[in-house]
């Protein structure tokens, strides 16, 4: 009894924990977030409450150059748990993304989206929030 | 005949009793030693030689002078007691894991961990809402610009959803 009920709380646990496995991107946020030139952004449900986003994270490189290896190579591993994927490319490189990850809440909706602009200005952006594909557009507009 | 019959049945049924009582720790000595003659004989009941292996074992305790008499059924005492603590034991330890489940289960719930709101620039850490603003509008117009026309496609993907 005491095993079968340890066995359910590791498995809650167990499913608290990676029921939403944070993206390999989230590694890049925790190197780059506090280095100069860059400028991470952490915002809650408080923030966005009126785009119904309950997180939200953005990190903006000056100049990409260094990192954007490592952020190509972690979205290339979150690719393979998103859904829906567009991209733009450039000499086989990543440009411009928008990935939307797969989810077993089909009430929460998590997006990844990346671009490398001039000068290798590089933005990178995680929303989860139960706004729709559609929503998300219309606040890209 | 008929009566030999029914005086066996009655010592079975007996011998049933005092089992019952034996293995609730209730016998006295001498229903004890009663048991004991009985399964010292030849002439088992069949659904009751199982237990003839304990009771000859029980019997050597007693004839090698282990066994103590004069308590009443200390034998099993010795051996029902540590169950009694181990069940209370695994009953106690059964409900605080339930317990500490439930809660912690209900505490992960309704407390999941939330981010708090801050920007990062250059190194330097802000909270206030202008400095949030200004650095969530600049992450939204970066990617709006370039990403609009892959938000176009997609628009007419959903459409078609």
């Amino acid at each position: 009894m005491s095993a079968m009920l340890l066995c359910m709380l590791m498995c809650a646990l167990t499913h608290q924990t990676f029921a939403h496995k944070p993206p390999a991107v989230f590694a890049i946020f925790e190197k780059y977030g506090s280095q100069q030139g860059v400028t991470m952004l952490e915002a809650s449900e408080e923030l966005m409450k009126n785009y119904q986003i309950i997180h939200f994270k953005s990190i903006i490189f000056k100049d990409g150059t260094a990192a954007l290896p490592e952020i190509r190579e972690a979205i290339i591993k979150d690719k393979t748990n998103a859904g829906r994927i567009k991209e733009s490319l450039r000499d086989g490189l990543i440009y411009s993304g928008y990935y939307r990850f797969k989810t077993e809440d089909t009430t929460i909706n998590r997006y990844l989206i990346f671009k490398v602009g001039e000068k290798n200005k590089t933005t990178l952006i995680y929303i989860e929030g139960k706004l729709t594909p559609e929503q998300l557009i219309e606040l890209l507009k | 005949m008929k009566s030999a019959i029914t005086e066996n049945k009655n010592n079975q049924q007996k011998i049933h009793d005092l089992l019952d009582k034996y293995f609730e720790g209730k016998t006295t000595v001498a229903e004890e030693q009663t048991l004991r003659s009985y399964f010292q004989q030849t002439e088992i009941e069949p659904e009751l030689k199982e237990y003839a292996s304990l009771f000859a074992a029980w019997n050597s305790l007693y004839l090698h002078g282990e066994y103590l008499p004069e308590e009443p059924n200390i034998f099993i005492q010795m051996h029902s007691v540590p169950q009694k603590r181990l069940s209370w034991l695994r009953i106690g330890t059964t409900t605080a894991v339930a317990i500490a489940a439930v809660i912690l289960f209900f505490f992960i719930q309704i407390n999941p961990k939330k981010p708090t709101d801050f920007v990062v620039i250059d190194g330097v850490s802000y909270t206030d809402k202008a400095h949030l603003n200004k650095a969530l509008e600049t992450s939204l117009h970066n990617v709006r610009i370039d990403i609009k026309d892959v938000l176009d496609e997609l628009q007419n993907v959903y459409a078609e959803e």
